[in-house]
């Protein structure tokens, strides 16, 4: 499906009546107020590819010092996104594991029926519908927010179908740890990741970052720490892709790839080249295009979301578009003590299979502006 | 599992709990008031009841011991002899008068007087009243009095109740008219 | 320093539940429960309390029921004992209130001076006794007058020449125990009622004797205590 199809596809009127009438005017006229500061968070990714389960990060904010309590895996709950109004009879409550049970949650949702997008103001005024930036709206059954892109007139939309938002509000039951604070899209959800990387900051927060997730692979310009550009890569697809023609084209399953990919013995490189190729060909498009029209030059894009691999995609950078590519560790400068203590620095190795769910506890604990 | 807001069970319980206390609970309490208030006065009820019946034996004794003391007060009183209160005076204190030299001493019914009932104590079972009987007669002073100091001194139930004592007139000057109210008990009027 | 965290958060702020299990929408409920709950818990020791005092209440009827009898015979009977005793009280009440006038009869004769020549001794008999109700109103006569003090007075008039006889007398009678012991012989006007004693004449007669004088009369009253009929 292209971009366009998908965008025809969400902005037909879906037909069943909204939960929540986001769009009148009071409350169109008066941004939500944001979440007061939150210190103990944790993030989970729904809907992810990995069966192991839902990655879960649990973030607690000490003064100054950011805590990864907990990292791992936590079971989905019993019952799928709703796809449609009828679905949301079937609303099913889920209960964390002890160790994730912070106060409050922040939900990346992996959803087809998603809408993250760059996209103008002015197609989503069209008839004069008021648009308010930083609180949810709502258009044709899509609950969506909007985020200006530096100071074009692009801006950034991240929407999921009002049903579905429905579903994820009531789906961690009051009186219990955790209650929802925050549902994101996965795609906006990540956007939050690189907000405490060192060379990130360093940079003054001019960057770029690729970003591949399970369905998509994303590019993401910043200037001064905001997002000025988002691109999906066309018909790159993301990680289900790229592992599923991997596992193929190594002749194994796909839960032995990480070894694979990380044995310095082994060159995958043929096998990759055919996956990686494309995304870097995206890439240097994308590179030119944040120069050239938004004036944000990089010496390093980040890469972000692979659990493996990494010094392959670094390598075939460097030789084929001289572009320094970088994977930060997520957890970089962050306490983890809590997480070896419980046996859980495998997993901390790999942190990048944890990039949805910790941005989405990352921006939930944004301090309100 | 449906999440079902528990604010819906505030006004079941809360209208429970007011049906319960208006149904069961007051008029509960209002049945063990009045049991309690039966209770107490059946208690104070036994508790006198036990008091009198076995106050009896000392009340039977306080009644005999009564019943002698009356019994002798009633010999003090004033019997009437052939109906006459006077003549029984006489037969008294008549050989009196004449021995302390009182010459024509007449006897005579004076109007009987009861003795006190207070209100709000007990009636007596029977009345006692004061029987005067008046004495006229003649002497000389010292007779008078020594006649009135022989009564007083042998019959000490009986009180001078009143006296006049002039002059006889006559021709004798010493010679003194008495009348002199001596008081009996007796037995009061019948209760009606 | 960290760079600003971009948060598109599609939850409304009244979407967002409270993990905190004390809440209101709980805490009444559960409050309505405690007391339903407690109502019913009363209501069971009210029943409780109820039987135990319905079965003491029984008992106790039927205790009662059980001495009516002898209860009736021993109120009987303190009543009897009631009026036996205010009988004997009237008797005792007489016996009280009984009054000797020999001895100050005998002292008259000894404290008169000879020159007082005795007119009168008087001790009034009491006025009579009424003890019907005032006319129109429908009441039984009174058993007995409601009053246990009866007023005595003893009154005594004598004629003589002179005036210091009198007063020899009047003193006498202040110093001598047979007078004392029966009469108010020194109590002057507002102590506790009239003075006692009373001047009812005190002057010179109307009529002369042969030598053509006047004697000096003199009536005078003497209070007393009275009689108090009481046991």
């Amino acid at each position: 499906m292209t971009f366009q199809e998908l965008k025809d596809l969400l902005t037909k009127p879906i037909g069943a009546p909204k939960a929540v009438d986001v769009s009148s005017s009071s409350v169109a006229a008066t941004p939500q107020p944001r979440n007061r500061a939150l210190t103990d968070v944790v993030g989970v990714e729904l809907g992810s590819a990995d069966s192991r389960g839902c990655p879960a990060v649990r973030l607690v904010k000490k003064r100054d010092q950011w805590v990864v309590k907990s990292v791992g895996f936590v079971p989905p709950p019993n019952g799928n996104l709703p796809a449609s109004w009828k679905e949301l009879g079937n609303q099913p409550t889920w209960s964390l594991p002890s160790d994730f049970a912070a106060p409050y949650a922040a939900l990346a949702v992996n959803s087809a029926e998603q809408v993250v997008r760059q996209t103008t103001k002015e197609s989503l005024t069209e008839g004069g519908k008021p648009l308010v930036f930083g609180a949810p709206n709502s258009r044709d059954g899509l609950r969506f927010v909007v985020e200006n892109l530096g100071e074009s007139s692009f801006v950034l939309e991240s929407g999921l179908p009002e049903f579905q938002v429905l579903w994820l509000s009531r789906l961690l039951p009051e009186g219990r740890r955790p209650t929802a604070a925050s549902v994101q899209t996965a795609p906006a959800a990540m956007l939050a990741t690189l907000a405490e990387q060192s060379q990130f900051n360093a940079a003054d927060g001019n960057a770029a970052a690729l970003f591949v997730t399970g369905a998509s692979t994303y590019f993401v310009g910043y200037r001064s720490g905001k997002p000025v550009l988002f691109r999906e890569f066309p018909g790159v697809g993301g990680l289900v892709k790229m592992r599923a023609a991997l596992a193929t084209g190594f002749g194994m399953e796909e839960k032995m790839l990480d070894e694979v990919l990380d044995d310095t013995l082994i060159d995958p490189t043929p096998i990759l080249s055919p996956i990686v190729n494309p995304v870097l060909r995206q890439l240097e498009l994308s590179l030119d295009y944040l120069k050239s029209r938004l004036g944000v030059s990089v010496d390093k894009v980040f890469l972000m979301g692979l659990s493996s691999g990494t010094r392959h995609w670094i390598k075939m950078s460097e030789d084929m578009l001289n572009v320094k590519l970088v994977a930060p560790d997520l957890f970089e400068g962050m306490d983890v003590s809590s997480c070896i203590a419980s046996g859980n620095d495998a997993l901390l190795r790999r942190s990048h299979q944890f990039m949805m769910a910790y941005g989405a506890a990352r921006a939930a604990m944004e301090v309100a502006e | 599992m449906k999440q079902r807001n528990p604010m819906i069970l505030l006004p079941l319980f809360g209208a429970a709990a007011l049906g319960v206390y208006f149904a069961l609970v007051q008029p509960c309490s209002d049945q063990l008031g009045k049991d309690r208030k039966a209770l107490d006065s059946l208690r104070s009820e036994t508790a006198k009841r036990k008091i009198a019946i076995q106050s009896r034996s000392s009340i039977e004794d306080r009644m005999k011991q009564i019943e002698a003391e009356l019994r002798q007060f009633s010999e003090l009183q004033l019997e009437p002899l052939l109906e006459s209160y006077a003549m029984r005076a006489k037969s008294i204190v008549g050989a009196f008068a004449t021995e302390a030299g009182l010459v024509d001493a007449e006897f005579s019914d004076r109007p009987v007087r009861a003795l006190p009932v207070l209100p709000g104590r007990p009636v007596p079972a029977a009345l006692h009243a004061r029987r005067p009987i008046m004495v006229s007669c003649y002497g000389d002073y010292a007779a008078i009095v020594s006649f009135i100091l022989r009564v007083e001194r042998d019959l000490p139930h009986v009180t001078l109740g009143g006296l006049r004592i002039q002059p006889g007139g006559g021709q004798n000057p010493m010679l003194q008219r008495a009348e002199i109210i001596l008081e009996w008990p007796a037995k009061g009027a019948e209760k009606k | 320093m960290s760079a600003k965290a971009i948060h598109l958060n599609l939850l409304l702020e009244s979407e967002r539940l409270s993990s905190s299990p004390v809440r209101p929408k709980v805490i009444l409920p559960v409050a309505a429960g405690v007391l339903l709950v407690a109502m019913l818990l009363w209501w069971v020791f009210l029943l409780l309390q109820g039987r135990l005092d319905g079965s003491e209440v029984a008992n106790l009827r039927a205790e009662v029921a059980a001495t009516d009898k002898l209860y009736a015979e021993a109120c009987k009977l303190k009543d009897a004992m009631g009026a036996a005793e205010a009988e004997l009280n009237q008797c005792k009440g007489y016996l009280n209130a009984r009054r000797a006038w020999g001895e100050t009869l005998a002292a008259v004769a000894t404290t008169m001076p000879d020159g007082i020549q005795l007119a009168m001794i008087e001790i009034p008999e009491p006025g009579r006794q009424n003890l019907n109700p005032p006319p129109g109103v429908k009441l039984p006569p009174l058993l007995g007058p409601t009053n246990e003090l009866e007023a005595v007075t003893f009154r005594i008039a004598g004629k003589t020449a002179r005036e210091a006889y009198v007063f020899d007398f009047l003193d006498a009678v202040k110093v001598t125990p047979a007078f004392t012991n029966n009469l108010l012989v020194s109590r002057k006007t507002g102590e506790r009622g009239e003075a006692s004693p009373r001047m009812h004449q005190f002057g010179q007669d109307k009529t002369t004797d042969e030598g053509g004088n006047r004697a000096i009369v003199f009536d005078v009253e003497y209070l007393t205590t009275g009689r108090r009929f009481a046991p």
